[in-house]
């Protein structure tokens, strides 16, 4: 029977663990509310221009853009967006794991490079024997609009010059805040959405010409989607790490309640039997 | 087709951090690459790339306008759409009546 000092001992440190959960808990849940108003607030662009790319699409060659042509998959880039920190359940390791498996398939027919965003992910594939191109190993949440814009003007580039076939990216889309859910996606060539049957196009006009304008839209979709996965894999994160804190809290809870439970049994046990014990002593007294 | 021409453009202006302009306006100029192009209810469809430069939209008493760094515009006889990445937070109010 463990003493009661050690139970005492117990209690305490869990019930530190479970202020610092729930402070985390607390941090996430305002993190999250940030990230979702991001999320939120790009929708309009982020709906817009997928549309409007498939019009464009629709009056112009495939060939025409070097973004848009479809080769082998000979060679190929793969992205995988993670976080820097834990303590957010399944949220890497799920990614991770998926990943790797998609990849390691991939690498049977071509060759894989690897852009590895956040500590999780560097961490992981160091294991394993993934050429290794591009690394944002810390900080990944205070990324800012440059920086993303270079990862954009990094893909394209190897895609444009034919240093690579394809682009995957590897990342958590935001579901719910229950669960996120992993999604792997070809990034490059750009495929729009089906344009709708039966859509009948006006005849547009282009100023200044068809190349121009491709040139002005295609990279502007291509920094859109990156900037998109980023918002999407962090609100996912704040989201994981939220349910993961909450749950933790709640654990620390019924843990707290199990052992003052048993400390309450052995104290009630050590009073019964001094109890015991006096009684005892006073009644061996009274027969003399 | 020119008897039911629209008497106002919808002005959408969408940067990837939100909506931000979303109006009824008569008349609309974007800085093209090539030079300032105005807009009239019922253009004529065109894709257009932009430049750095103003925008400025008019609508029934008021003028206001919105410097833009490039982007891309859709124009239809009933609507313009302008995506771009960078605005700069500078929206005159009106210079004239």
């Amino acid at each position: 029977m463990p003493a009661l000092i050690d139970l005492r001992r117990r209690i305490k440190s869990v019930k530190n663990t479970q202020q610092i959960t729930q402070a985390m808990k607390t941090v996430s849940t305002a993190k999250f509310k940030k990230s979702q108003r991001i999320v939120l607030e790009s929708r309009p662009y982020w709906h817009g221009l997928p549309e409007l790319l498939s019009e464009i699409i629709f009056w112009v060659d495939r060939e025409s853009h070097p973004l848009l042509e479809e080769r082998a998959e000979r060679k190929i880039e793969g992205v995988v967006i993670a976080s820097d920190k834990g303590l957010c359940g399944a949220f890497n390791s799920n990614l991770l794991e998926k990943a790797l498996l998609f990849f390691e398939e991939k690498a049977r027919h071509s060759q894989v490079n690897l852009v590895l965003i956040g500590k999780r992910a560097v961490n992981f594939f160091k294991k394993f024997s993934f050429p290794v191109d591009f690394v944002y190993s810390e900080q990944v949440q205070k990324l800012t609009q440059e920086d993303l814009e270079k990862i954009a003007q990094f893909l394209m580039r190897l895609y444009a010059f034919g240093k690579t076939d394809a682009v995957y990216v590897a990342y958590n889309e935001f579901k719910s805040i229950l669960s996120p859910k992993v999604t792997i996606t070809r990034f490059l060539p750009l495929k729009p959405p089906e344009r709708e049957e039966g859509q009948e196009g006006l005849p547009l006009d282009w100023e200044p010409g068809a190349d121009t304008v491709l040139n002005v839209v295609l990279p502007l979709y291509v920094k859109d989607q990156i900037r998109h996965f980023f918002h999407e894999s962090s609100a996912a994160e704040h989201a994981a790490r939220m349910m993961a804190m909450d749950n933790a809290t709640k654990n620390a809870e019924d843990l707290i309640g199990d052992l003052t439970l048993v400390l309450n049994k052995i104290r009630q046990a050590s009073i019964t039997k001094e109890l015991l014990e006096i009684m005892t002593a006073v009644e061996a007294l009274g027969e003399k | 087709m020119t008897q039911d021409l629209p008497l106002s453009l919808q002005l959408k202006v969408i940067t990837p951090r939100k909506l931000l302009i979303d109006e009824e306006v008569g008349e609309v100029s974007l800085p093209s690459l090539e030079g300032y192009l105005g807009v009239l209810p019922g253009h004529r469809p065109l894709f257009l790339a932009l430049g750095k430069g103003r925008i400025t939209y008019r609508m029934a008493q008021k003028e206001e306008a919105l410097s833009v760094q490039g982007g891309y515009a859709e124009i239809l006889p009933e609507k313009v759409v302008v995506f771009t990445e960078q605005v700069e937070d500078e929206k005159e109010q009106p210079t004239e009546g």
